[in-house]
């Protein structure tokens, strides 16, 4: 717990710092950290970063789930030419595959979404009690790939879980028939 | 040879036995059929010893006047006819016929108590006569012959001796090979042990698997590592705490990460799996014994390395109680077994031996540490041994709705569990230094030996699914290197063919096999490939598979294997090859010492576990499952009580050296918690067994009351008296009964409970070609009706159909009672001899109060066990001789094993 709060407020005072400037080489990059389940798990993508010290955490915004990333390309793929030009696709790929080795695959990282919070719609689907770690992480990953599913999170005090949907490609329905399938139960 | 036998006329005959005019006229005048038949038997008696048989001498009146009223062609009682009965002691029917007479006249159960008894002077003539008759057409028999056939090793004998003579102590070779047969009792016996293509088909194949584990591939041991598992991590585990069946715990309490499930149940268990969740080395606390569907098996490792492995474990016990961990009922068992993975690991049911019962005390961990030997793909399995073994343990089932959060009852915990090894001292192994002495281990590079094949090596890969341990690289091919190929073969084989032969082999004997690798060495082969060849043609050949005994008294080196073989059911350790080379194995002082220090090795557990899973049958207690609904309290922790219970018991027999009344009847038993609570004994705590002092009162205490031996003899769903009064009369008293004639079908219980089995037989034994057998075989087993088929304790009989509720006693109150009690048991009866009992303790005292019957009996059981041949009838002067110096020792059993190790019968083939 103290260590969640210790790296909480890390967190805050580096997202109040001005980021340091690129060094040659460097790029930063935006994307969408599917697998941020639920606040602790704030910690757990913390430590991954840790172990990967080829990416630096440049910023991150949690409430849209959305990280941005600082890497050397040249680093990143040692055995590419000099100025060698990777296309957005390739980075994404790479990254998400080092971060999803070094978080057993419990983080992945896809393209930013483009649409914009306005058009979303929260959506709450009670799913009792759930004190564990695994099942909020399991409660989050029956919807958290669904179609129309911009971000979710489970919060362990209420048991709530709150998506942000695209309404014209998913509902409310829709999550509850994924949950079932998962075999959450529901009140 | 005799004459034809007379026809008698029918008129003779009475139209029915049971006829009681036939009776009146048979007692009143018996004289003109009588007179006919013995008349025939006379001329049978006079022409056989015309013929060179023995003189009639007093046999013929003998008979006249007290057998042939019952034993004549219409009343033929026992299935005995005398007057058609030969007097012919060469054939062996005729003999075993003519010594069964023998002995029911000695024994003065013929004739039967109702009729007049024979006058002293009138029975030691014929019993005189008819056994030097005996004994001289036997003589003349086996003048020919040896006492002991030639016989190969018992599977057990061939594993254990290649175990010792390999310092391979864990290599697996007895499911490979093909059963053996049984004669006389045991699987020792000569008529037992034929060989068939099949046979030296597996012979080979084991070779193959010896050689594969005894030589060296790399330069340097394994390395040693020590690897410390979670029951958390394994699949079968992690599905137990998904679904509520097992607990994460950390610091005595539950593991906060991994609450347990309350109303809602805990989903996706590979969600949990990916966050690491069960990897944290959490202590697990089981609720649920192992069935059909679950096994706990460390899965993490699986030994690539066959060899000394250390195991430490630790476990304790608790209530859990809704979320609380409470202290524990007692000191619960953890079982730890060796599991043999088959194929790539998947699933369970995979086979396994017990390595042992361990404490779990309350709320305290407890480590327990254990050198165990693992063969390759074989890894740890566990069991909350005490647990009750039934579906109702599992929580949130049954109508539960809290799950583990609402459950209380007991549970087993284990913090963790170290795998430490491989162990190694020396490097080659002694297995690889047995068969190329101190040759180095060099690199074998083909550019350098362009025309020698190299040996074959197999890469040595994981092939258990999900295991962390992985093989260690060898770069190269390592194999042994020598100079002088043909001289070392000569010198190693030199020094092995004797340790594998058990005896000096002589110098053209070991040329033949530096032939096998000289021919191997010229096609091509390596010198290792060359070597394996001799030495696996030594594992296969008679010199190894048999045991080589020359006729008559056995030489020092035979009788070193034969002492050998009965005491540690193996081959001769150094300590006896060295007496035999010394030729003082002979003495009596050195024989006796050896006995007693054969008798305090470790290894004379071979020799108690092989005696007794045949002489009582442990071999096979596990032959059949209790019916589940009539003794759901069975469980496997209790089979292996029952049976580690007869061979401590054993044991103790020896090792104080109590006479063979304890055989049947004992002050004392040896037992655990577990056998305790089955017998209704307080004050036993822990799977440990223990000597403990039984209350005066008590049924138990001696072979006969043991639960091994209960169930041993019962079939699982009911009893009968007929097989465990068989059981008693052949295994205890020596006095086997006829088998069942083949007309006769089998008495079936009935477990409806509407008669009882003393009902069923009691029409049985009304039909007088019954009656005679079972007026032996059944008093004993009237006795033993008060025990049910787990050899629990019981006043009326378990029905599932008619009777009464049945109360919990010290049923596990989770197990739930489906059966109901039926009639009374009625444990009374008499002796043949009319001595009457009124329950088992009565008969037990009757029983141990023959003590030289029993020590008898057993002298011939172990001596049938030692020497691989039934006690013929010239054996039994010498058995009565190992039995007179055995009382005269005070009768015990360590004193009798000397006796029989001195005897004549045993040093001689």
């Amino acid at each position: 717990m103290r260590t969640t709060i210790a790296l909480c407020l890390c967190w805050v005072l580096c997202a109040a710092l001005p980021a340091p400037e690129l060094l040659a080489g460097e790029q930063t990059a935006t994307f969408r950290l599917i697998g941020l389940s639920h606040p602790e798990r704030e910690e757990d993508f913390h430590q991954v970063m840790q172990s990967l010290p080829d990416l630096k955490l440049e910023r991150w915004d949690a409430a849209k789930a959305e990280v941005t990333l600082r890497y050397d390309t040249a680093r990143l793929f040692p055995t590419s030419k000099p100025d060698q030009v990777f296309p957005p696709e390739k980075i994404l790929e790479h990254l998400d595959k080092l971060i999803g080795q070094a978080s057993n695959r419990t983080f992945s990282l896809t393209a930013p979404l483009s649409v914009q919070d306005s058009e979303l719609t929260k959506v709450e689907i009670p799913c009792g009690f759930l004190d564990c770690k695994g099942c909020r992480y399991a409660v989050y990953l029956a919807v958290a790939k669904t179609e129309g599913v911009a971000r979710a999170s489970v919060s362990s005090e209420t048991g709530v879980l709150t998506a942000w949907i695209e309404t014209g490609k998913t509902n409310r329905e829709t999550l509850i028939e994924a949950l079932k399938k998962a075999r959450v139960e529901l009140p | 040879m005799g004459p034809p036998i007379l026809y008698i006329p029918r008129l003779m005959a009475s139209p029915s036995p049971s006829n009681g005019l036939r009776r009146v006229v048979s007692a009143s005048i018996p004289t003109l059929a009588a007179t006919i038949r013995l008349g025939v038997l006379l001329v049978g008696i006079q022409g056989h010893a015309a013929a060179g048989g023995a003189e009639p001498g007093p046999l013929p009146a003998f008979l006249q006047t007290h057998c042939v009223e019952c034993h004549d062609a219409d009343s033929h009682k026992g299935n005995l006819d005398l007057t058609t009965l030969q007097p012919k002691f060469d054939g062996a029917d005729a003999f075993a016929r003519w010594v069964k007479i023998h002995d029911r006249i000695v024994s003065g159960e013929m004739p039967p108590r109702k009729k007049p008894r024979p006058a002293a002077g009138e029975l030691a003539a014929v019993t005189q006569w008819l056994s030097g008759s005996l004994n001289e057409a036997e003589q003349a028999h086996l003048d020919a012959a040896t006492r002991t056939g030639v016989r190969r090793l018992t599977r057990s004998e061939y594993e254990n001796t290649v175990r010792d003579l390999f310092d391979l102590p864990g290599i697996a070779l007895l499911s490979g090979l093909p059963a053996d047969g049984s004669a006389h009792g045991f699987d020792k016996n000569s008529d037992a042990l034929d060989i068939s293509h099949v046979n030296l088909s597996k012979y080979l194949e084991a070779a193959d698997k010896v050689l594969d584990m005894a030589i060296a591939t790399q330069p340097t041991a394994p390395e040693k590592t020590t690897v410390r598992l979670s029951l958390a991590g394994n699949y079968e585990p992690n599905i137990m705490l998904m679904q509520g069946d097992a607990v994460l715990l950390r610091d005595k309490q539950h593991d906060p990460l991994f609450p347990p499930a309350g109303t809602y149940a805990h989903i996706n268990q590979g969600a949990h799996e990916q966050l690491g969740i069960f990897k944290r080395m959490s202590s697990v606390g089981v609720f649920r014994h192992e069935d059909e569907s679950w096994n706990a098996y460390f899965r993490k490792f699986s030994a690539l390395y066959p060899g000394r492995y250390r195991v430490r474990a630790s476990f304790w016990s608790m209530t859990w109680d809704k979320g609380k961990v409470l202290p524990s009922r007692g000191v619960e068992a953890a079982r730890l077994s060796v599991v043999q993975f088959n194929e790539n690991g998947r699933g369970g049911q995979h086979p396994s031996y017990v390595l042992g019962y361990f404490d779990a005390p309350s709320i305290e961990s407890r480590t327990h540490e254990l050198d165990v030997w693992f063969n390759q793909k074989e890894t740890i399995g566990f069991n909350t041994a005490s647990l009750a073994p039934v579906v109702l343990y599992r929580v949130g089932t049954w109508g539960q709705v809290d799950r583990t959060m609402g459950f209380t009852g007991p549970c087993i915990v284990n913090d963790w569990l170290d795998i430490e090894g491989p162990f190694h001292d020396v490097w080659p192994p002694r297995s690889h230094q047995l068969l190329f002495g101190e040759l180095p281990l060099i690199e074998f590079k083909p550019a350098d030996h362009p025309d020698v094949r190299p040996p074959v090596r197999k890469p040595l890969k994981q092939e258990i699914v999900g295991c962390d341990n992985k093989p260690e690289p060898v770069q190269g091919i390592w194999t042994v290197g020598s100079h002088e190929p043909l001289a070392d073969a000569d010198r190693l084989l030199a020094a092995f063919l004797p340790k594998a032969f058990r005896r000096p082999v002589g110098e053209d004997v070991r040329r033949s096999y530096v032939g096998l690798v000289s021919s191997r060495l010229t096609a091509g082969d390596a010198f290792e490939t060359a070597m394996r060849q001799a030495y696996r043609a030594a594992l296969c050949s008679p010199d190894f598979l048999y045991h080589v005994e020359p006729p008559g008294p056995l030489d020092e080196f035979a009788l070193a294997s034969r002492l050998s073989y009965f005491l540690s059911n193996s081959k001769p350790d150094e300590v006896l090859s060295g007496l035999a080379t010394a030729g003082k194995l002979r003495e009596a002082t050195v024989l006796r010492e050896q006995v007693g220090r054969l008798l305090a090795d470790p290894k004379s557990q071979r020799f108690i576990e092989d005696f007794l899973a045949q002489w009582l049958k442990l071999g096979a207690i596990g032959a059949n499952d209790p019916d589940k609904k009539l003794y759901p309290e069975f469980s496997p922790y209790l089979q292996d009580s029952m049976v580690a219970e007869t061979r401590a018991y054993f044991r103790e027999l020896i090792d104080r050296d109590l006479d063979a009344g304890h055989l049947v009847k004992s002050d004392f038993a040896m037992l655990n918690e577990k056998l305790a609570t089955h017998y209704g004994i307080p004050g036993v705590s822990g799977p440990a067994i223990r000597r403990v002092a039984l209350p005066p009162d008590s049924p138990r205490g001696g072979f006969l009351t043991q639960a091994a031996i209960l169930k041993v003899t019962a079939n699982g769903t009911t009893t009968s008296p007929v097989p465990r009064g068989a059981f008693v009369l052949a295994r205890l008293l020596g006095q086997p009964p006829d088998p069942p004639p083949s007309s006769v079908p089998a008495v079936e219980p009935d477990v409806q409970g509407a008669t009882t089995i003393r009902e069923q037989l009691a029409k049985h034994r009304s039909d007088a070609v019954c009656s005679s057998c079972h007026a032996k075989i059944d008093p004993p087993g009237f006795a033993l009706e008060s025990f049910d088929v787990i050899g629990g304790w019981r006043d009326r009989y378990r029905s599932i159909g008619q009777g009464d509720p049945a109360p919990r006693g010290s049923i596990d109150p989770r197990i739930g009672i489906g059966f109901k009690l039926g009639p009374p048991v009625d444990p009374g009866g008499a002796l043949p001899d009319g001595r009457q009992f009124h329950d088992v303790i009565e008969l037990k005292a009757l029983l141990a109060g023959d003590k030289s019957q029993l020590l008898h009996n057993l002298a011939r059981q172990l001596t049938v066990y030692a020497t691989g041949r039934d006690i013929a009838f010239r054996d039994r002067k010498a058995l009565d001789t190992i039995v007179a110096s055995t009382e005269k020792q005070g009768g015990g059993i360590r004193s009798l094993i000397q006796e029989i190790v001195l005897s004549p019968l045993f040093q001689t083939r």
